[in-house]
């Protein structure tokens, strides 16, 4: 993990056994986590704030309640569920743009049948979204799935969590290894 | 291509139709887009949910009175494969009460709440990658229609540090649960061996005499593979 006191270090020390990985499990339907939910963002200046809505939909296009929303961007960190009707609403305001990057938010998306949250992006569509990096490595039809829609005040975003419409989900290197140990002896 | 992070192995005396239709249809179909790591959560803020206080460990303190059950320590250390720590990480666990109940919309079962328990703690690790939590032994509880489909006594546990994506999501179990094989999430874990892992150990050393007994319970995140080294 990137979070160990020897960072940047990936040479295993010697002399040592080796661990193996406490494994994944599904988060199951009754999850909550520790920390209190937040919903809204609140910015230290005058940027003025605007919500977020929309549905997480499973891959039968049926609602999925108590599903964790996650964004994340510069300003700050909202953590919320879906409603019985898998509807989700966050406050914030236009995140700053990072080098190479539009303004985006990152989203982590966590249902029960999970092991790990599912990563996405929404992109605003009155940006300069042909900037972005990430985009640019996407097909349009991809980059079609992180685009919200403008609403009287704020922005609407849904998420597909599979189905013909599937929401586009990242990975990174590396992750696939970490996967493929799970729950079975190196 | 990349296309099983989110298969669930389900044991075919567990695999209702609602299990089933969360495996199926409540996760990703599609290949995962792999991207340079650096453009996911590149800004992270760490904790950006609020500060973790003192007491947030301690599930016995929240409310005015002392919940009812067995009272327990929950300690550990979190690691990478090589036994260094993974310090400052956000430790999360949410567990049912003694009774087997949570405090959960989707919990119908008809247990009782306890008013002074609500289930859910946090923390943070320390320098050595030790967390502590005092609770109580959560119930065994019935997962479904099926008469050997009983829950083992669990706690649950997210553990997540700069990048978010990278969230470790466990469970702990108790030492002789008879419950254990016959557990329809634990046994969406193939293999015997790594099911054991999540078994935790009866700590002498750390329980409080004559109140409360301790359980220990280490994690290891994974190792030199797992790590997206781009960061």
């Amino acid at each position: 993990m990137t979070t160990t006191a020897d960072d940047g270090n990936r040479v295993a020390p010697s002399g040592t056994d080796q661990l193996v990985r406490t494994p994944r499990t599904i988060l199951g339907p009754y999850f909550t986590l520790g920390m209190p939910l937040c919903s809204a963002v609140e910015p230290e200046d005058d940027r003025t704030p605007f919500t977020v809505t929309g549905r997480v939909l499973d891959g039968l296009g049926h609602p999925a309640p108590g599903t964790m929303i996650e964004t994340n961007q510069p300003e700050g960190l909202t953590r919320s569920f879906t409603g019985p009707d898998g509807a989700y609403s966050v406050t914030t305001v236009k995140p700053k743009a990072l080098s190479g990057r539009a303004p985006h938010l990152t989203l982590l998306i966590t249902t029960g049948a999970m092991m790990r949250p599912a990563v996405t992006c929404l992109y605003f569509p009155d940006e300069a979204n042909d900037t972005d990096e990430l985009l640019a490595q996407l097909s349009s039809q991809q980059r079609t799935t992180m685009l919200a829609r403008a609403t009287d005040d704020g922005y609407e975003f849904d998420i597909h969590l599979s189905g013909e419409s599937e929401s586009t989900f990242l990975g990174w290197p590396g992750l696939q290894g970490d996967v493929e140990s799970v729950g079975e002896e190196p | 291509m990349y296309t099983e992070p989110w298969n669930t192995h389900i044991e075919d005396k567990f695999a209702t139709p609602a299990f089933r239709h969360a495996a199926e249809f409540w996760v990703p179909r599609k290949p995962l887009v792999i991207v340079p790591s650096r453009l996911i959560d590149a800004s992270a803020p760490v904790y950006g949910y609020g500060e973790v206080g003192a007491g947030d460990n301690d599930l016995l303190s929240q409310h005015d009175g002392v919940p009812m059950g067995e009272q327990i320590i929950v300690h550990g250390r979190v690691t990478d494969s090589w036994g260094r720590p993974a310090r400052d990480m956000l430790v999360e666990i949410w567990q049912a009460n003694a009774a087997g109940k949570y405090v959960h919309d989707h919990d119908r079962t008809p247990k009782p709440l306890d008013p002074n328990f609500t289930g859910a703690g946090r923390t943070r690790t320390d320098a050595d990658g030790a967390y502590t939590f005092k609770t109580i032994k959560p119930g065994a509880y019935p997962w479904t229609k099926h008469r050997e489909a009983w829950r083992a006594q669990h706690l649950h546990f997210s553990l997540t540090g700069r990048g978010l994506s990278e969230r470790h999501v466990t469970q702990m179990l108790f030492p002789g649960d008879p419950l254990i094989s016959s557990d329809p999430i634990v046994t969406t874990i193939p293999d015997e061996k790594a099911r054991q892992r999540l078994v935790s150990r009866l700590d002498w050393e750390a329980c409080i005499p004559e109140i409360a007994l301790a359980y220990r319970f280490d994690i290891v995140l994974g190792g030199i593979n797992a790590t997206p080294a781009e960061h």
